[in-house]
């Protein structure tokens, strides 16, 4: 019996551990497929922690730090979009910048706080369903928090967009194939900007549970590599957001896992164990063998009206055609 | 042939339009860097209440303003030059190594292990836990670099997430086995040997004299040795660089072992030169500006050591600011940050004038996904 508490126990603290990884993962996803990698996810996740936290502390309502986190998400995805896909720079290098930015930025506006070096009173979001939990062992996995439960409620929301809406239709053919959806007349260069916008508010939405919603607390680079989770994430669920779900739960797991052997005062050593979330993403992306099913376009910026700017069009052409 | 035929000028046009393509970036960061610390470092430091002046007296002192500084902006900038070398030998081979901090502590813990166990005397011990740096770090890397080779593991996620297990393993190497007897703090033994200083009364060592000979051996290797060039060619076009012969798996997994080598080298110098010791906080993220520095440079060897030495020297000139007027380091990281975005966005602009297949760059923007390009050629279809 303490077995089955033990493993209810885990499962649930995964289900927890696992939200933060999932709203990245899906906006990182939604944002490659209309073919713009989104390195910077950990930057925009540790964004989205601070104004969590700091709007949160400071209005003393957890919605309000989690909506603003995802406005401050919006507007750094757009600044991200400028980058990649009007000025069609490179997407890794732009997301390495930003993660650099992020880490600088939170850690020199932690110093706005002296006294604490932290937000105060970071405001909770409380867990729904404790008399379920009270009521019965199997409770304790479904009292979560309203962030956990949008962040699965976004897996199947997220399907029905990219599969069942014209929108998602030309947002996968921009990862794929831009030219045709140009020559459809749509504009690629929106739909993008969409996506990433898209991917940034979830992206910052990630670290805003983070902070409101599992720990009441920020602290300095707190997101200690969950953006990159994300990223190990979606590529191990094959671009697709039920396979994304899928990771995301095993690396939650696996993280509860070994936060749960550490109390118990398992003989391994704990530092090995805190490594255990991020093993198991390389076992995942090595387990997914051979054929990359990465959108087609990723990478390559599109550039619109090529006819009119006839200047530009070699050096777009040479690229377009390797990817 | 008059020395003015169509296809002189024509061609002496290309090689200015490659002067630029090489050199654009660079200058694009110089420049952007410059007028960043005034601008952004200068408001950073009103906003914090702190005066301009004394701030930019404090990050010039602290750099190359005063021997002292310039001691410690070579000192460093070691670390710095040797990963950026890391990252630059991989982009050229057309692989991003994101992974030189983990590679950075694999190197630092192997150095450790090779001084502590390496006889005398200090020449022998030092040089043997130079290579035992060395051969750590190229492991951690090939690793990574194997499985995008042979597996089509995306090597940007990999080598980030390498960097994570790597940073544990140092953590627990030092709370653990490599635990110094007695010790509050988790650190390692003392060395018995360390890297011998370069000028007198500053923290410069011998570490930075090593770093910049195998920057020039690194320029030679990448730009004019047969390996170096199949390479660069796997680093342009994977498939192309097959169909002439060159075995671009095995190609891409030597780069790896070299970038990752380096960055290890740059651990294993950091621990023998500076702390003498090793601890879970040694670096301050080296590795990451050794990206920054290796990116700004387009994987050019020389201009990537030129930006480590400037990276080296705005951190320790932040620092002699933080000592001075309390400004928070995290300064340096937001400048530093700023510096990759300017850069990458203006780079384009040129880029899209410039000969089409010049650009050393322009092989990354084909996107990270060039695994499915490693693929064979028959599975292209399916």
């Amino acid at each position: 019996m303490l077995e089955f508490g033990f493993w209810i126990g885990v499962t649930a603290a995964g289900m927890t551990l696992a939200a933060p990884i999932l709203y990245p993962a899906l906006g990182g996803l939604i944002s490659e497929r209309s073919g713009v990698l989104n390195i910077g996810l950990e930057g925009l996740m540790l964004f989205g922690a601070f104004c969590g936290a700091a709007t949160g502390a400071a209005s003393g309502s957890p919605w309000v730090g989690f909506l603003a986190a995802i406005g401050v998400g919006a507007g750094l995805g757009l600044v991200f979009a400028y980058l990649t896909v009007s000025r069609a720079a490179n997407q890794v290098v732009v997301g390495l910048g930003f993660n650099i930015v992020a880490l600088g930025a939170t850690g020199y506006l932690l110093n706005r706080f002296p006294k604490t070096g932290s937000p105060t009173d970071v405001p909770g979001f409380g867990r729904l369903f404790d008399g379920i939990a009270d009521a019965s062992e199997l409770g304790r996995v479904v009292n979560q928090t309203a962030p956990v439960f949008f962040g699965f409620a976004l897996v199947p929301l997220v399907w029905w967009v990219l599969y069942r809406t014209n929108w998602g239709l030309a947002l996968r053919a921009c990862g794929d194939h831009p030219e045709s959806v140009d020559a459809l007349g749509l504009n690629v260069v929106r739909i993008r900007y969409e996506a990433v916008v898209a991917g940034g508010m979830l992206a910052a939405a990630g670290g805003a549970v983070l902070s409101l919603s599992n720990l009441h607390i920020f602290v300095e680079g707190m997101t200690s590599g969950r953006g990159f989770l994300a990223l190990a994430a979606y590529t191990f669920g094959k671009w697709r957001p039920l396979g994304t779900l899928a990771a995301c739960v095993l690396f939650g797991v696996g993280d509860a896992l070994q936060l749960r052997m550490q109390t118990l005062g398992f003989s391994a050593p704990f530092e090995l164990m805190v490594a255990v979330p991020y093993i198991l993403a390389l076992l995942a992306l090595v387990g997914l063998v051979g054929r990359s099913q990465a959108p087609k376009a990723v990478g390559a910026a599109f550039l619109p009206d090529r006819s009119r700017q006839s200047k530009r069009a070699p050096a777009r052409d040479a690229e377009t055609i390797r990817s | 042939m008059t020395p003015t035929t169509v296809e002189d000028r024509r061609s002496r046009r290309r090689t200015t339009a490659h002067l630029w393509t090489t050199f654009g970036p660079a200058a694009v960061g110089v420049v952007a860097g410059f007028f960043l610390i005034i601008i952004v470092g200068g408001l950073l430091m009103v906003i914090s209440g702190i005066s301009p002046l004394e701030g930019f007296d404090g990050l010039w002192k602290g750099s190359f303003g005063s021997t002292i500084g310039f001691g410690s902006a070579l000192l460093r900038s070691t670390p710095v030059i040797l990963t950026g070398l890391g990252v630059a030998v991989a982009y050229r081979a057309g692989v991003f190594n994101v992974g030189a901090e983990g590679q950075l502590f694999i190197g630092g813990l192997c150095g450790t292990i090779g001084a502590l166990v390496a006889p005398g005397p200090a020449a022998l011990n030092i040089a043997l836990a130079l290579i035992a740096g060395f051969l750590g770090g190229a492991l951690w890397a090939g690793l990574p670099g194997y499985l995008k080779a042979y597996r089509g593991v995306n090597e940007i996620i990999s080598t980030v997430l390498f960097n994570f297990v790597a940073i544990q393993v140092v953590a627990y190497a030092v709370n653990g086995p490599l635990e110094e007897a007695g010790s509050v703090s988790p650190q390692s033994e003392r060395l018995p040997y360390g890297i011998p200083g370069l000028i007198p009364n500053t923290s410069a060592n011998y570490g930075f004299v090593l770093a910049v000979l195998l920057t020039a051996f690194i320029w030679w290797y990448t730009t004019r040795t047969h390996q170096g060039l199949r390479m660069r060619a796997v680093g342009g076009n994977p498939l192309a660089a097959r169909y002439v012969g060159v075995n671009d798996r095995r190609s891409i997994v030597w780069a790896m072992l070299i970038s990752g080598g380096l960055a290890g080298l740059g651990g294993a110098v950091e621990v023998l030169g500076l702390h003498h010791r090793l601890f879970p906080g040694f670096s301050p993220g080296f590795g990451f500006e050794g990206l920054i520095a290796a990116i700004l440079a387009s994987g050019n060897a020389i201009a990537t050591m030129v930006f480590a030495v400037l990276i080296g020297g705005l951190r320790s000139g932040g620092e002699e600011m933080q000592r001075n007027t309390g400004a928070p380091i995290a300064f340096v990281f937001i400048i530093q940050g700023l510096i990759i975005l300017v850069a990458a966005g203006s780079r384009t602009r040129y880029r899209r004038s410039a000969v089409p297949g010049q650009d050393s760059a322009a092989a990354h923007d084909a996107g990270p996904y060039d695994a499915k390009l490693l693929e064979s050629p028959e599975s292209m279809d399916a």
